[in-house]
């Protein structure tokens, strides 16, 4: 740490008794809501959950990534690199004129679908400046978040049904979520069909939701760069 | 909880605003309690509870600004400082000094609040962050380059 910082950080610790306090006990209205929280039906919130995914899909933009190859059980899938979307449903995408890794104002186009490739990606930026793409196959959707704070937003918590292991891809911690569990963002809680596995990796969280093995995970993640 | 309720209080303040504080940190506590079976107790309990509470926050202004539909930037949010009980121009410094922290970024906003309002460690910055260890200096580092910025420009703005 610099001086300047050293010496901003004095007055900021001076700054820190002069923050008004709250004068609310904020434990009885804790306590309360603890004792009112509702068990959540998950059923209407994995409908809405996927009115949601639907409608952050016409939204679609999608940022520059780098390419994934031989995802073995997907075929020659790759994740390719595009800068914008067609905010249509992906039905017959335009000709591919991406490279992986690309840059530029070609990457515009999706990838052919004879391609294998991503049916649709996605970026978007919320008022906070937190980030989060999507890419999404057939098979598996894969996503990441990037919160401008780095403070990740989304928590899984899993259900009886779901077995949760700590595992290691690349270096990288990682939680496997084998079977259906539900996940949490914000306040919103849903159902997810399918096994998840979760990383962070450089100030991402990443995600890959799918039909898949743990092994099929792993490797898909270790493909990433 | 009364333990940690003025740190709660404090640091969503800083993020979302003192008139958002008490609820973002309410809920943050409530979430907190739902997600205790989540916690590592081999993980010092203090640096996950205000990541919970700093989310909660973050929550409480991204909800706010997308129900009133408004084009406002997060970090639009006002603190309140105690009376000054001291001299005028000590409270002025606070407040320019308050005004320029809340100008930044809500990443920003956080890290500094954690580290210099908290006095969390680099470790327990990295782990109420989520970020790696590695990056917590240089983070911290550029978030007090900006609130540097910041300040300096506050106070040529009143020159």
């Amino acid at each position: 740490m610099t001086d300047a910082d050293e010496l901003l950080g004095h007055r900021l610790a001076d700054l820190r008794d002069h923050i008004a306090p709250t004068d609310t006990d904020l434990a009885p209205a804790v306590r309360t809501a603890i004792g009112r929280a509702p068990v959540r039906s998950l059923r209407p919130l994995a409908a809405a959950a996927a009115v949601i995914v639907i409608a952050v899909m016409l939204t679609a933009f999608a940022p520059a990534r780098t390419a994934v190859a031989g995802w073995l059980g997907i075929g020659n899938t790759r994740v390719d690199v595009v800068d914008s979307f067609p905010e249509a449903t992906p039905t017959t995408p335009p000709p591919s004129s991406t490279t992986p890794g690309a840059t530029g104002p070609s990457r515009s186009a999706l990838p052919d679908e004879t391609l294998t490739g991503p049916v649709l990606a996605r970026e978007t930026q919320d008022l906070a400046g937190d980030e989060e793409f999507l890419v999404r196959y057939a098979d598996v959707t894969f996503s990441a978040t990037s919160a401008e704070s780095e403070i990740t937003i989304i928590k899984s918590v899993t259900d009886a049904q779901a077995v949760t292991s700590a595992i290691v891809t690349d270096g990288s911690p990682a939680l496997w979520i084998d079977g259906a569990h539900t996940r949490t963002v914000g306040d919103i809680t849903t159902l997810v069909e399918a096994s998840t596995l979760i990383w962070v990796r450089g100030g991402y969280e990443y995600r890959l939701t799918g039909d898949i093995s743990r092994e099929l995970a792993v490797m898909i993640a270790e493909s990433i760069e | 909880m009364r333990l940690h309720q003025r740190a709660a209080v404090r640091l969503a303040a800083t993020i979302a605003g003192t008139d958002r504080a008490a609820d973002a940190a309410q809920e943050g506590f409530l979430k907190a309690h739902r997600a205790l079976d989540q916690f590592d107790p081999r993980r010092p309990f203090r640096p996950w509870l205000l990541r919970i509470v700093a989310n909660a926050a973050k929550n409480e202004v991204r909800s706010s600004t997308r129900h009133l539909r408004l084009a406002a930037r997060a970090n639009e949010v006002r603190v309140e400082l105690t009376p000054p009980s001291d001299p005028a121009v000590q409270a002025e410094e606070r407040r320019r000094l308050l005004d320029a922290l809340t100008s930044l970024s809500i990443g920003d906003r956080t890290i500094i609040s954690l580290r210099w309002f908290e006095e969390l460690s680099e470790a327990e910055l990295a782990q109420a962050m989520n970020i790696r260890p590695g990056t917590v200096k240089s983070r911290l580092h550029r978030a007090m380059g900006r609130l540097r910025a910041a300040l300096e420009s506050t106070e040529t703005n009143d020159d």
